[in-house]
Order: structure tokens, then C-alpha cells, then sequence
């Protein structure tokens, strides 16, 4: 019995009502663990699947993609075929007009009806920078290089050991490599934006934690206002990447074979869009669960001795942002 | 004091008092050497241009610390002009590079804004083997796709050996 004084002094907390001793929490809350094991099957599914993308891209053969073709085409016998590069289909509205003509004639022969290029498209490739247009016999490129030219096209030339040519030959490689705009689609300056967008609210909802944890509810509110709008930014530029790539814009024949980049369009389209649409569905998921936390925060339900929501929300935050940062350099700059 | 023996008001100061503005401007720091990197590791200048980035963000951060009032020390210094001159004097691959500035800006996120650095080593309880096991799945899968092509051709050179005569064999 003597002891027990003693022991009542020590398990009293520097925040408990004088005399009303009371026994110190444990280290850790069960919320706290539990939200960790969730984490810890985020960490395996999310390296699964940036381990099988390291996988299927160390595994793909070196012909997988190429300049001239859709990609996985057999290029056995295609090795001596030739394409031309139209740069620029001059300024002369008339000639201009048989220069795109010429270029669509080349790019649809031999596509099914349904994959064939609209005029349109022809132009933006053309003015993208992406007018390639696809494998011929050499005497057919030459042809057409010709009279290309003679309608007032800017073709890219190729040296070859000294020698100039207007023919560019087959390339091909493993994985298509960033700005390698003939095999790659992705768009990396705009996907740095968002990548900025999402360590902004990753800050915000670390401040936004800080906050109630030193008992500022204005700030609090104010942190995950911001986290949320963040949030819903990256999911708005996310959402405008996927339609320029599978709608809005018009990809060169190395890219895909119908001119759109959807997830059957290759293997590399198939893993792009289901690693960046589960991270995509997370931080989808991530802004509903801040925007209920920001309504009881509106409601002045946290306290700084009562908060434990607004740390779990952020530990999950916190990690779909580490797995952003990851995905952004194995998936858009390797 | 160690994160072990501290009571949850004492981690719950320390956490609401670490320097997460100045941690911004180091991950952006990261983020705009990464994009450098990437984009411009087949230009000359890339040392000069890597080094100037680096330098240029971390005089605007300490700029900015001294301006809001922010920790800083020479630590953030070293966490972003040690990286940039590494990658710009060293002839690292692009992928390694690359991996290496996405690995130091992960662990960055992990130990201050997940809070890993004021938790006790439990975590790694449940995230180590976690990790161990997801590795394992994909190591396992590695040899069956990523070898199979020099098998394939190991397989076509023995088929080469069969087709030619028997007294040839050998010297194929």
C-alpha cells in the first residue's frame, strides 16, 4: 500500500485536472495500428505492381516498339522498310491542302476501316511534330518523299554514315522511352505540374494536423480546405491527361495503331493506365475521406486532444503521395 | 530523448513543431532536379544546369526561412547541393539517378510528414515483411519473364546443334 502513491504520481499525465489522476495512454492508439496495417497491404500491392511493371518492361523483347509500326508488330520481315518524317506541310494554304492529302493516303494504307485517320488528325500529328508515316519499301518512300516535297513539305532527314537520306529507317526499342514522342505519349511537363500539386497538399495536410495538434481550429480548417482543393486538382489534371490520350489527341502509328493511347493499345498502355488509375482512384478516395474530415472539422469536432481522424487521414495522404512520387519516375521519366 | 520514452503530449509537440515548410522547398527542390535530370542528362552543360538548379532553390528556401522565420540549417543544404553535384560529377546511369532522388524524396515523406521519424520501430514490424513478401512475388516472377528470351535463344542454338549432321556437330 505504500506504494501506491507513488505509482499514482508516476501514470498521471501533465494534462490531467488536479487532483484526478489518471492513467497514461498507451504509445500507441489501435486506430494508429490499424490504419498501419492497411498501409503495410498498400506497400505489397503497390509493389506488386510496380514490380510487375519493372518485370514486363525488363521481359519485353527489343522490337516491341518501333517508329514505324504499331507496337508488338512482327518485325521480322520489315527489317529494310523505309518512312518519311513530314516536319511541317509548309504555308501555301493550297499546297498545304495535298501535302496533308498525300500524308493521309500514306498513313491509313493498309489500316482497317475503323483505324483510319481523319484529316484532322493528320494536321495535328503533322504539327505536333509527330508526322511519321509508317513502314514502305524503300522505292514507295522515296516516291512519296518526292513528291512530298514538291508539294512544299519540310521532311527530317536522316544521315547515315555520311550519306543524307529523306528516308528514315526502323527503330525500334524495348519500351518507349520518354520524349520519344514516336513510341511515348506521355506528357511529362504536365505531369510535373501535378506532381507539384500533390506535395503541396501533402504539406498542407501536415500543417493542417500541426494545427490541431497545437489547438488552432481556424488553421485546421483552413489546411484541409487547401488539401482537398489540391487534391481535387491533381484528380482534374489526371483527368484531363487520360482524355487527351484516349480522346482528345491523335498519337503517331508507333504509339498505337488507331491513333488513340488506351490501355489495349500496348502492353506499356495496359501498365500505364492500371498503375495510374489505381493511384488516380486512391487520391479519389483520399479527397472523399478529407472532405468528411473537413466537414466535422467545420463542425469543431477535433480538438487538440481529439484528433485522431485527421492523423489517419493524413497517414493515408502522406502515402498515396509517396507512391505518386515513385510512379512519377518509374512510369513517366525512366 | 528517444521516441520510445516520450508520452504522447511530448510527441504530439514535437510533431506539431517539425520543419514541414522547409521540408516543401526541399522536396521541390527534388522535384525540379528530377524533371532537370531527366530531360536535359544528355546535354553537356547537365552539371552546370543540375548544380545551378540546386543552388538557386536552396538559396530561395534559405531566403524564404529567414523571411517566415523556418528552421533551417546546413543539413538542407547538404540534403540537396550533396545529391545534385553527385549526380553531375559522377557518371551515373539515368535510371539510378533517377531512382535515387525518387528514393531520398520518398524517405523524406515517410520520416517527417508520415511521422516515421517520431514513431517507434513497431512500424517495421508490420511494413518490413509487408515489403519483404511483395519483393519476393516479383523476384519470383523475374526469371520466368525477364530471362526468357536467353533461353529461348539457348533453346534455338541447341536446335541449330541437332539439325546439322552428326560429324558436324562439334564444330558448330
Amino acid at each position: 500500500m505504500a506504494h501506491a502513491p507513488a505509482q499514482t504520481a508516476e501514470m498521471t499525465t501533465p494534462h490531467a485536472p488536479p487532483g484526478r489522476p489518471t492513467v497514461q495512454s498507451p504509445p500507441v492508439s489501435p486506430g494508429k495500428v490499424a490504419m498501419w496495417l492497411f498501409l503495410a497491404t498498400e506497400v505489397m500491392f503497390f509493389t506488386g505492381l510496380i514490380g510487375s511493371y519493372v518485370v514486363l518492361r525488363a521481359g519485353s523483347p527489343i522490337t516491341a516498339y518501333s517508329n514505324l509500326y504499331p507496337p508488338a508488330t512482327n518485325l521480322d520481315r520489315l527489317k529494310d522498310m523505309k518512312g518519311v518524317h513530314v516536319l511541317s506541310s509548309g504555308t501555301n494554304p493550297e499546297k498545304r491542302e495535298e501535302v496533308i492529302t498525300l500524308y493521309r493516303t500514306a498513313v491509313n494504307t493498309g489500316r482497317e476501316p475503323n483505324q483510319t485517320l481523319t484529316r484532322e488528325q493528320c494536321e495535328e500529328l503533322i504539327e505536333a511534330g509527330h508526322g511519321m508515316t509508317g513502314g514502305m519499301p524503300a522505292e514507295k518512300a522515296e516516291k512519296l518523299a518526292k513528291a512530298l516535297e514538291s508539294a512544299g513539305a519540310t521532311l527530317e532527314e536522316h544521315e547515315d554514315h555520311g550519306h543524307k537520306s529523306k528516308l528514315i529507317p526502323l527503330m525500334t526499342t524495348n519500351w518507349p522511352l520518354p520524349y520519344i514522342g514516336e513510341m511515348n505519349p506521355l506528357s511529362i511537363d504536365l505531369t510535373a505540374i501535378n506532381t507539384f500539386f500533390l506535395i503541396c497538399s501533402s504539406v498542407t495536410m501536415v500543417l493542417a494536423l500541426s494545427a490541431v495538434q497545437r489547438g488552432d481550429q481556424k488553421k485546421l480548417v483552413l489546411f484541409l480546405l487547401a488539401t482537398v482543393v489540391i487534391g481535387s486538382v491533381f484528380v482534374g489534371i489526371q483527368f484531363i491527361e487520360y482524355r487527351k490520350l484516349m480522346f482528345a489527341d491523335a498519337h503517331p502509328i508507333g504509339v498505337s495503331r488507331d491513333g488513340h493511347f488506351r490501355p489495349d493499345s500496348s502492353l506499356f498502355g495496359s501498365c500505364f493506365f492500371i498503375m495510374t488509375g489505381f493511384h488516380g482512384a486512391h487520391v479519389l478516395g483520399g479527397v472523399v475521406l478529407l472532405s468528411c474530415i473537413l466537414i466535422q472539422a467545420l463542425r469543431g469536432k477535433y480538438t487538440a486532444r481529439n484528433h485522431s481522424s485527421v492523423e489517419l487521414g493524413g497517414l493515408y495522404w502522406h502515402f498515396v503521395d509517396l507512391v505518386w512520387i515513385l510512379l512519377f519516375t518509374v512510369v513517366y521519366l525512366i | 530523448m528517444t521516441a520510445h520514452n516520450r508520452t504522447l503530449d511530448q510527441q504530439q509537440h514535437v510533431e506539431s513543431h517539425a520543419p514541414y515548410m522547409t521540408l516543401f522547398f526541399v522536396l521541390l527542390n527534388y522535384t525540379a532536379m528530377e524533371y532537370v535530370y531527366a530531360k536535359f542528362h544528355t546535354w553537356g552543360s547537365l552539371p552546370l544546369l543540375l548544380i545551378g538548379t540546386a543552388a538557386v532553390l536552396t538559396i530561395a528556401t534559405a531566403v524564404a526561412a529567414s523571411v517566415y522565420k523556418l528552421h533551417f540549417n546546413r543539413n538542407w543544404v547538404y540534403l540537396t547541393i550533396i545529391p545534385a553535384v553527385f549526380l553531375s560529377i559522377t557518371p551515373t546511369p539515368l535510371i539510378a539517378g533517377l531512382l535515387m532522388l525518387a528514393v531520398i524524396k520518398a524517405t523524406l515523406v515517410g520520416m517527417w510528414f508520415m511521422h516515421l521519424k517520431f514513431e517507434g520501430n513497431w512500424i517495421y514490424l508490420m511494413l518490413v515483411p509487408a515489403g519483404i513478401l511483395a519483393a519476393v512475388l516479383v523476384l519470383g516472377l523475374y526469371p520466368d519473364m525477364v530471362m526468357q528470351t536467353s533461353v529461348e535463344e539457348q533453346a534455338s542454338q541447341e536446335e541449330d546443334l541437332v539439325s546439322l549432321p552428326t560429324p558436324f556437330r562439334s564444330l558448330a
